[in-house]
């Protein structure tokens, strides 16, 4: 097997599993990475299993409890309506992670693809595909999803009466997730374009590989050069990469609520509950501090396992 | 050199004729137009007005005419605000989120990079790790949250600081220092990661090797080749001034182009929404622009052709 | 030649007065930008607000009563032989701008001819045009077919303008009263074009004149030493800062940067009640406006009179007002709200559908949905914005809980719910209305009228139209009243074509050192205000 024989020092399709038990067992000892991950952990435990933890359901509450701080019923006080905030942050995660992953998954699955089939196919495809990442490079992403999603929701989550076909099929989604699915779409379609240029870039350097060269040289189909050498060098970086997005999805997804372009009420986000918040936050803090602190501790601890991640993938970095 | 630059400037016709041409159709899709109104209007008023605004020429001619004023640099009046034209509003305020964007900059960038270089000079240290914590809360608090935070504590409980809008070098304090905080954290970040990789590279060991003090190895070799993934954040960087200005201006009250943004696309005041988008795009492809040309003069290995 | 430079005399020393004496400021925010200072164009309370205090109309609301007062015009007379009415002008009225070097030239009936000619102008496109339509001649020269020559509007001399009407409407000095019909700088709009409301252009007659404008950031008003009842004005300046975010002007408000919040956040209400100092300036006054649930009858099940009951049975007013708006607002079982003529005060008499959770399940029942079971999910949808959304969960939450049915929220920017609303109704939608003219017509005819475009119920019966057909050209006041309230009976109680939800009330925080009145319609009379020694 002459052509696959790897390079000194060379990451290859090869040895994938030792090269990532070596990355984790630097990650494992990095201890605020290993906090961070435990800190998400629990947070996406709570989410998955929001029906089970959450003391109440989103929609219950006492209207008499309006505001109400915190008390022994509703540790961490109540909403506008008397609804508990406890419950509402933890439904909310599923909503705020949800942003996070999805939008990120979107925007992953459009770019790798993109990347993919421009690095790979080369020339004037090549050409063309990256030329439009330009151009939309240059575009406005702020303005672009405001439009977008002022379209979304005027075309597609329309009243009353279920409709047919694929405009009564997106409503339907829609509904189905309190608003979510638009704030997912725009959130990817907007997102992609930094990963399409990092997998292109990849893809282009695999190519130049010499045993990639000489495996297209004794006829390998261009499938499996794709499946066996392209992919797995590029899947892994890339993942990587754009889990590092994830916390500024979380973000997103808070600035489209604070402009009005969130989740419809009652379904609880904390970007919607940060910014029915931060106006109270004279008068009832607790309406601001909680879901501030949750997206903050998530952000923080995304962070500081995407650092370590990115560390542990790049041995380079701890070596001195 | 040169050659570069004017193929990098044609570059930009045919990005601002799709960008425009996606973003005219796309805000002419969406429903409602800049007279929809709680009380309806009779139909001979909306005629009298879409003649006045030429609404009521054909969508391909309203673009051609559009564009013939774009390259003349006339943008157009403003249907919402009816005595101002686009152009004005663009020279009044424009200055202003860019000025609060700028002092936002230098905020992060004086915290930020003194923040890094420290934390990778004493890698793995407490300074290291209390460094990055303080960088990642920047990243981490959403400036909704932050900034009536300030206000509460910095105006009303200290009273040190104006609670809001614009005019004085006091008035820029809280809204700089609300955006900088992102920015800070990701200059800390940064900074940090390539003073880590560029103290590894040969002429630096060598230098050290030489016997060079240490503070004189750091500061002279490693940062300035720190400076060219710095540069490379100040691109993006600039076009998140104007997402997180927006937040800004509105919760401070600032008299900036952010909230046009949004206000815009809600009034349906097409000539806005195509002039912010275009200067918005050609401000991009400039930034990125000045952001290749900075990383050769910092760092003479990388080639044009 | 001698009167000017009297004029100019005068002038001078109430400026030095001015000057000398500790000029009185009041800190005002707009909000907003106002999108326009010209009165042919404005349309939104924010400039409305700044042209009252600097343009004179013919004639202008007691800011109480709504009576009609005389201001440019000291008295007016109608001829039902030539339905026409002629109004007699004040000679001692002068146009100013900035540096008052325009004081001296008056105003005269030939300025308001223009002013309301150069609205109806079709090259103008003012959307309030149709306003005047009922002036001769109105609607064919904005149309584009009549000339303006046609207009029923003369200058019979310097100081009488006779406007002639297509038919006896007995309200036409109430809308004299409005911005439409205030006089105009000919020689400024024609010399200056879309630019002559620029403070270094603007020419004005009120109270107040443009000191500054920078534009989305602040605005002054400088008090017009020129205006013909300076003396009894007592505000100096109005500095008025743009300031959108509600919790920040509260803030600044806090701070003492500001003398008056108009629109204290409803999340501040509790903080403001129960705190010493801010209890007391907190003040609540009437609003014209009412909040209202339209229903789309032709969507099922709403197209089922029992379901509109039920609905309409199950939404608790007043613990919306006292739980989520808080700012002592008025439960609403009719339309028209008090203070308007034709108000009928549907709580007493039984009209309309007070909250009665039993009675609404019955209703459902007889529906044919006893429990809810079997009910199809409902849409209720509102324009996007934090207040209306927090209204919605709760009447929402409402009728989930009561009736046993599933309520879908949803919201809409402004633009696309409009859109949306005329033209394909949701089950359930959220509109409001405010007072134009204080009269029971623009509440039942404007609205709810099968012609009338802004009827977004798609509202259609023609005994209603009869009745406010009839009520528009009826002139005893009583029969008018009745006719009023058998409309209100109608349409709220026997049809149920919306649910009236509560009557508006300003909440406005103001310095105990601010002497003020209340605009019920909207637009603050600052030049009756004062500020005391603090």
């Amino acid at each position: 097997m002459a052509r696959r024989k790897p390079q000194s020092g060379e990451q290859t399709s090869d040895k994938p599993r030792s090269l990532g038990r070596d990355a984790m067992r630097r990650l494992l000892k990095n201890r605020a990475a290993v906090a961070g991950g435990a800190i998400l952990l629990v947070i996406v435990l709570a989410a998955v299993f929001a029906d089970f933890v959450a003391p109440y359901s989103i929609t219950e509450g006492n209207i008499r409890n309006n505001y109400a701080g915190p008390s022994a019923a509703h540790p961490l006080g109540c909403d506008f309506m008397g609804r508990d905030m406890l419950s509402r942050l933890i439904f909310g995660a599923r909503i705020s992670l949800s942003a996070g992953l999805i939008g990120a998954l979107t925007a992953f699955v459009i770019g790798v693809t993109f990347g993919l089939i421009a690095g790979f196919f080369g020339g004037k495809t090549d050409n063309i595909m990256m030329r439009f990442v330009d151009i939309m490079y240059s575009f406005p992403t702020l303005l672009l999803i405001i439009l977008l999603m002022v379209f979304f929701k005027s075309s597609f989550s329309v009243s009353g009466v279920a409709e047919g076909g694929f405009r009564g099929a997106l409503s339907n989604i829609d509904r189905a997730t309190g608003g979510m699915f638009f704030i997912f779409l725009g959130i990817g379609l907007t997102s992609w374009l930094g990963m399409a240029r990092l997998v292109r870039g990849m893809v282009l350097s695999v190519r130049g590989k010499d045993y990639v060269e000489a495996a297209r040289a004794v006829g390998t189909p261009r499938s499996q050069i794709l499946r066996r050498h392209v992919l797995p060098n590029v899947l892994g970086p890339a993942i990587v990469a754009q889990a590092l997005q994830i916390p500024g999805f979380i973000l997103y997804e808070a600035f489209l609520s604070f402009i009005g372009l969130g989740v419809n009420p009652p379904t609880p986000s904390w970007g919607m509950m940060l910014s029915e918040g931060y106006v109270a936050m004279r008068s009832h803090f607790h309406l601001v501090l909680w879901p501030a602190l949750a997206i903050s501790i998530t952000l923080f601890a995304f962070n500081f396992l995407g650092d370590g991640v990115r560390d542990a993938f790049d041995p380079r970095q701890t070596r001195r | 050199m040169f050659q570069f630059i004017l193929r990098r400037m044609l570059w930009t016709i045919p990005v601002i004729f799709v960008v425009s041409a996606l973003t005219f159709i796309l805000m002419h899709s969406v429903p409602g137009s800049p007279f929809t109104r709680e009380r309806a209007l009779p139909a001979a008023i909306q005629k009298n007005l879409e003649a006045k605004y030429h609404l009521d020429d054909p969508l391909w001619k309203q673009y051609g005419e559009y564009m013939w004023g774009f390259i003349r640099l006339d943008f157009g009046p403003s249907i919402a605000y009816r005595a101002r034209t686009v152009n004005e509003i663009l020279a009044q305020q424009w200055p202003v989120t860019m000025t609060l964007g700028a002092v936002a900059f230098v905020f992060a960038a004086c915290l930020g990079i003194p923040l890094g270089i420290l934390s990778a000079v004493k890698q793995n240290t407490l300074i290291d790790h209390s460094s990055m914590v303080v960088a990642m809360l920047g990243v981490s608090i959403p400036s909704i949250a932050l900034g009536p935070f300030l206000i509460w504590i910095f105006a009303l409980k200290l009273k040190w600081l104006p609670v809001a809008t614009w005019g004085t070098p006091a008035h820029i304090i809280l809204p700089a220092l609300t955006l900088s905080t992102f920015y800070l954290s990701r200059f800390a970040r940064i900074t940090r990661a390539s003073m880590l990789q560029v103290t590894r590279e040969e002429y630096i060991v060598t230098a050290r090797a030489k016997g060079i003090r240490e503070s004189v190895v750091n500061l002279k070799h490693a940062f300035r080749n720190a400076l060219i993934p710095v540069t490379t954040i100040a691109g993006p960087a600039f076009a998140d001034i104007l997402t997180g200005s927006l937040v800004v201006e509105q919760i401070f009250g600032i008299p900036g182009i952010g909230k046009y943004y949004v206000t815009s696309i809600g009034n349906r005041d097409y000539p806005v929404i195509m002039a912010t988008t275009l200067i918005f795009a050609l401000l991009i492809i400039l930034m990125n622009l000045l952001v290749d040309i900075s990383y050769a003069l910092l760092d003479p290995r990388i080639r044009y052709n | 030649m001698k009167k000017l430079w009297l004029f100019a005399l005068v002038v001078a020393l109430l400026a030095g007065v001015v000057v000398a004496g500790q000029a009185k400021t009041l800190h005002w925010n707009l909000a907003t930008e106002p999108p326009s200072l010209d009165p042919s164009l404005a349309t939104d309370t924010t400039s409305h607000q700044i042209l009252k205090a600097m343009f004179i109309s013919l004639c202008q609301f007691d800011d109480a009563t709504m009576a009609v007062l005389p201001d440019l015009a000291t008295s007016w007379e109608f001829d039902a032989a030539t339905v026409t009415w002629t109004f007699h002008l004040r000679s001692d009225v002068y146009w100013t701008d900035r540096n008052w070097t325009l004081s001296g030239i008056p105003v005269t009936a030939g300025d308001v001819e223009y002013g309301i000619k150069r609205l109806l102008a079709p090259e103008t496109a003012s959307e309030y045009a149709y306003v005047l339509y009922l002036i001769k001649g109105a609607e064919a020269y904005n149309t584009g077919v009549g000339s303006a020559d046609d207009v029923g509007v003369k200058a019979l001399d310097n100081h009488t303008v006779a406007i002639t009407l297509n038919f006896p409407a007995g309200y036409f000095p109430t809308m004299a009263a409005l911005w439409l019909c205030a006089p105009l700088p000919q020689v400024a709009i024609e010399r200056y074009g879309d630019k002559w409301t620029e403070a270094a252009n603007i020419v004005t007659n009120g109270p107040y004149v443009l000191g500054e404008w920078v534009h989305e950031d602040h605005l002054v008003l400088v008090k017009n030493v020129a205006y013909y009842d300076v003396a009894s004005v007592k505000i100096d300046e109005v500095y008025c800062t743009m300031v959108n975010e509600a919790s920040t002007a509260m803030a600044m408000y806090e701070a003492g940067v500001l003398d008056v919040d108009d629109t204290p956040p409803l999340e501040d209400m509790d903080r403001i009640k129960s705190d010493p100092v801010l209890s007391l300036e907190l003040q609540q006054a009437p609003r014209l406006c009412t909040y209202r649930y339209g229903l789309n009858s032709a969507k099922p099940p709403l197209d089922n009179i029992l379901v509109r009951k039920a609905l309409a049975s199950s939404v608790d007013r007043q613990s919306l007002i006292d739980y989520v708006l808080k700012g002592n607002q008025k439960p609403a079982q009719t339309w028209t709200p008090p203070g308007i003529f034709g108000y009928v005060d549907g709580v007493s008499l039984g009209i309309g559908y007070p909250y009665d959770p039993e009675a609404a399940k019955q209703y459902l029942a007889d529906a044919g949905y006893p429990g809810g079971v079997g009910f199809p999910e409902v849409t209720l949808m509102v324009n996007t914005s934090q207040a209306h959304m927090k209204i919605a969960q709760f009447i929402g939450q409402g009728w989930m809980d009561t009736l046993g049915i599933k309520i879908n929220i949803t919201n809409q920017e402004w633009g696309v719910y409009l859109a949306t609303c005329s033209a394909d109704a949701p089950q359930v939608f959220r509109m409001g209305w405010c007072a134009d003219y204080p009269d029971g017509n623009n509440w039942m005819n404007d609205v709810f009228h099968s012609g009338s475009g802004n009827n977004y119920e798609k509202y259609n019966s023609p005994a209603f139209d009869a009745l406010v057909e009839q009520a528009a050209v009826e002139l005893d006041p009583a029969v008018r009243l009745d006719l009023y309230k058998q409309a209100e009976i109608l349409i709220c109680d026997t049809d149920v074509a919306f649910i009236p939800i509560y009557f508006y009330t300003f909440n406005q925080l103001t310095k105990p050192y601010v002497v003020r009145t209340f605009a019920a319609i909207g637009g603050e009379s600052w030049k009756n205000w004062d500020i005391l020694d603090h």
